[in-house]
């Protein structure tokens, strides 16, 4: 199966890690986990679309358009959610994909989330706690 | 790269897993057999007759998902069944979900394991993530689907009750 997206991440060191390597070995997702609280940015990247979360002002990105739900000045931890949410009927080689990527954070003892569902060149922000 | 999900159906006790390794079942028809159907025409030999009083079952049908190749974790397992109308209104199917099966038998009685109706959407569908967290760092399985036909003496419209999708949905990283 052929992902849509590819993720690259950067680290609060300024580095860089893609999901595949120029000799094109696959780093697993686990070398993000790993770095939690090291992540700056993660990126989702297709042939045609960009889309991307700053967890240092929380600043979603699609396509160059940012979107805030605080201010970008606020001091305020963000934790990185991602994962694909997958699919499938029984006897069916199709496996239907959208891909989530948004924060989590704490404000005032109460959790906040912000999710932006890419789902059949569809996006869609979801909010929750 | 991502995960490849196989779809494995068990009978006998103790359990067999088919179809065999890299393979993925072909469907989990319910019926009065405690066999996979690999040939998708067992069910036909083996029907449950609507009976003159009280209700027929199928044998339970025992399956789970096996997940292989390129991924760090699983989570958020859920199985419904997503379309598919049976026949006869009063004809259900009956699912429950277990991280360890181990019965003397799957029965052909009433199931006093999967006796709730099967959910049929995303939002009730059930929990098949393991009970240890979760996730897999490697190839492995969600807990166990049981379910069975129940087949009452009023139904009045017998026959083949039709195909029924039923779908697995998975986080993934």
């Amino acid at each position: 199966m052929t992902e849509e997206f590819l993720w690259e991440v950067v680290f609060k060191d300024g580095a860089t890690l893609k999901q595949f390597n120029p000799d094109g070995s696959e780093n697993s997702f686990k070398k993000i986990q790993e770095r939690y609280n090291e992540v700056t940015c993660f990126k989702l990247i297709s042939n045609s679309e960009n889309f991307e979360v700053n967890l240092l002002n929380g600043c979603f990105t699609l396509n160059n358009q940012k979107i805030y739900f605080f201010e970008p000045e606020d001091k305020i931890n963000y934790r990185l959610i991602f994962f694909k949410r997958r699919t499938t009927v029984m006897n069916s080689t199709n496996i239907f994909t959208e891909y989530w990527l948004g924060w989590q954070t704490t404000i005032n003892g109460k959790n906040e989330k912000r999710i932006m569902r890419i789902s059949n060149k569809r996006v869609y922000f979801t909010e929750g706690g | 790269m991502a995960a490849t999900i196989n779809w494995k159906v068990y009978t006998g006790s103790p359990l067999t897993e088919a179809p065999g390794a890299g393979s993925s079942a072909i469907n989990v028809n319910l019926l009065l057999a405690d066999s996979y159907d690999s040939s998708g025409s067992l069910y036909a030999a083996n029907p449950i007759s609507v009976p003159s009083t009280g209700s027929n079952y199928s044998f339970e049908r025992v399956q789970r998902a096996f997940w292989t190749g390129t991924f760090n974790e699983i989570t958020n397992i859920k199985f419904w069944k997503s379309s598919g109308t049976y026949s006869d209104a009063d004809l259900k199917v009956t699912a429950n979900v277990t991280g360890t099966w181990a019965p003397e038998g799957q029965t052909s009685g009433a199931s006093t394991f999967a006796t709730a109706a099967i959910p049929t959407t995303s939002g009730t569908a059930l929990d098949a993530t393991p009970d240890a967290g979760s996730a897999y760092p490697a190839a492995g399985y969600s807990k166990y689907i049981v379910t069975q036909l129940v087949v009452p003496s009023t139904v009045t419209t017998p026959g083949d009750i039709g195909s029924q999708l039923v779908t697995f949905q998975w986080d993934e990283t």
